[in-house]
């Protein structure tokens, strides 16, 4: 793994383009830098989310078949 | 602020012909003539219309129609919140202009159709997830109480606006803590009530499933008076939910005695605050010992998964917003703001599921425990550390652990923000009150019997409209 002169690294820099890149945004050099940089912390808050036992839990945010009024 | 600058003594004031509404409105006018330039409160002014609804209050109240406690109150609206007068901005470039023109949502009919006075639109950070950019042609909001420190946000305008007496109670929006965190760090009250009590159709969304919209007022009484106008289903929000009017003035003096508190002590809430801030907080539950209340420490099952989860998934959310906009006018957005909403596109559709079902899971053992402790309420520090300074601000008081109220986004329980003591910087601080889910009036009853007991949310800035003002 390649590092940047600011810590984060290039497959990282690589990644972030490429999740930006699926919704249209190509962020300037600076700010992909930036991205980067917080990439790992999102990731391991989210990798810290997997860690907790959910079993079958369903999501908190459920649909339901209802009419509007 | 003194009693006399709340939404309480004003309705009296205005019923026993005391003053007017006219008299307010104007003399608000006149005070934020001086205090909005230094403290950044508004994006837009209604200076005509107010004028306009407030003589409407006074010929109703002189011919007999009363409204009740809203009657003829200045309230300010944070802008990103639609209303008639005019555009809602969001603090952005990026905001098309025309998404305001369908003018007032259901809270602000529900304001004006109680009789209150719409003053205008007041700051906040951009799209209520940025930070005070001075690189933006919008006013930069500052605390009353140091212009060098920053009010906290994102209802910025509606808390400094209060706190310097430029009106007397206002609406803010709540998706990590938005109302309570600039009502602690300006010495005012604020109220994130449970999910689904008010609607928010009519408000920018941020976090769909963690917002709210929320009032702000000097006291929980007035808060009270703003919630109950506030409160009921609405059709265009599928998230409010049906339930009977109820009157959260009237229930604040209940002679139900509130047994037991909790008293979060979870580590990395003690970490990410100051000393101070916890003496001033360790005072403030000795006042509601003292009170009759037992205090028991109480461990927040998955805290720190409740508090990560509401960032991960709010950015998540607000990047659903805000894709296509983002892909047009990267560059229009504040570059806190563009890079806080594009992280949403760094968390996997499946990684959002999986926060969402924490989420649930969370909820329903905070709720077990406080059930089997018999716990009621869960008291915290708002805030781990005071306002902190524009430049030079110490890493962790500006850090996303020092606050210390996303996780009452995550689980939707109501949670309140009194005004508890100051801290060594003289700025204020805050105690937060978290109850279970539409248990809001016993949030606000245990508030209430706080500030009858302490004077804090009584004092006032130095900049205050009382004091800049002569008559």
């Amino acid at each position: 793994m390649a590092d940047t002169p600011d810590g984060s690294s290039s497959e990282s820099l690589v990644d972030i383009q490429a999740m930006l890149r699926l919704a249209g945004i190509e962020p300037t050099g600076a700010d992909l830098a930036s991205l980067g940089r917080i990439l790992p912390g999102v990731r391991r808050k989210v990798d810290r989310m997997y860690e907790i036992d959910t079993g079958d839990e369903v999501t908190a945010s459920v649909f339901r078949a209802e009419p509007d009024s | 602020m003194a009693e006399s600058n709340s939404i309480r003594a004003t309705a009296s004031d205005l019923r026993n012909g005391k003053t007017t509404s006219r008299e307010i409105v104007e003399r608000a006018l006149q005070a934020s003539n001086f205090l909005d330039p230094i403290l950044g409160t508004y994006l837009r002014r209604f200076d005509e219309t107010a004028l306009d609804a407030a003589e409407r209050a006074d010929l109703e109240l002189r011919s007999g129609v009363d409204r009740g406690l809203l009657h003829g109150i200045p309230l300010g609206i944070k802008d990103i919140i639609s209303t008639d007068e005019g555009p809602t901005s969001a603090q952005s470039l990026a905001q098309d202009p025309s998404w305001g023109d369908q003018g007032d949502g259901p809270l602000l009919h529900r304001l004006r159709d109680a009789g209150a006075v719409v003053m205008g639109k007041t700051t906040t950070m951009e799209y209520a997830i940025g930070f005070p950019d001075f690189d933006k042609p919008f006013p930069v909001p500052r605390n009353p109480w140091n212009r060098d420190r920053w009010t906290g946000g994102s209802s910025s305008g509606t808390a400094n606006g209060i706190a310097s007496g430029q009106f007397l109670g206002g609406l803010g929006t709540d998706t990590g803590g938005s109302v309570r965190l600039p009502a602690a760090y300006c010495g005012i009250t604020g109220f994130k009530q449970t999910f689904g009590l008010v609607p928010k159709s009519g408000c920018i969304p941020l976090g769909l499933s963690y917002d709210h919209i929320g009032p702000m007022a000097t006291s929980v009484w007035d808060c009270a008076a703003m919630l109950t106008v506030m409160a009921g289903y609405d059709p265009n929000d599928r998230t409010t939910v049906r339930r009977p009017p109820f009157d959260y003035v009237a229930t604040l003096n209940e002679d139900k005695a509130l047994k037991k508190a909790g008293v979060v002590t979870n580590r990395s809430l003690i970490d990410a605050s100051s000393d101070q801030m916890m003496a001033v907080f360790d005072d403030a539950v000795n006042d509601m010992r003292a009170a009759g209340v037992e205090m028991v420490p109480f461990e927040v099952p998955y805290y720190e998964a409740l508090h990560d989860g509401t960032f991960l998934a709010l950015q998540a959310e607000a990047f659903a917003w805000h894709r296509n906009q983002l892909r047009d006018k990267w560059t229009e957005y504040g570059r806190p703001t563009r890079l806080t909403i594009a992280q949403g596109a760094l968390i996997s559709a499946g990684d959002l599921v999986q926060v969402e079902r924490v989420r649930e899971i969370a909820r329903k053992a905070v709720l077990a425990q406080m059930d089997e402790t018999g716990v009621e309420v869960l008291l915290s520090p708002t805030t781990g550390y005071g306002a902190t300074p524009f430049e030079g601000a110490d890493r962790k008081a500006t850090s996303l652990a020092a606050i210390h109220t996303p996780a009452w986004n995550s689980t939707g329980f109501p949670a309140l923000s009194v005004p508890m003591g100051f801290d060594q910087d003289g700025m204020p601080c805050g105690m937060q009150i978290i109850g279970t889910p539409f248990q809001d009036d016993v949030v606000l009853r245990l508030g209430h019997r706080y500030q009858q007991l302490t004077d804090w949310h009584t004092q006032s800035p130095a900049l205050h409209a009382e004091s800049n003002l002569t008559e």
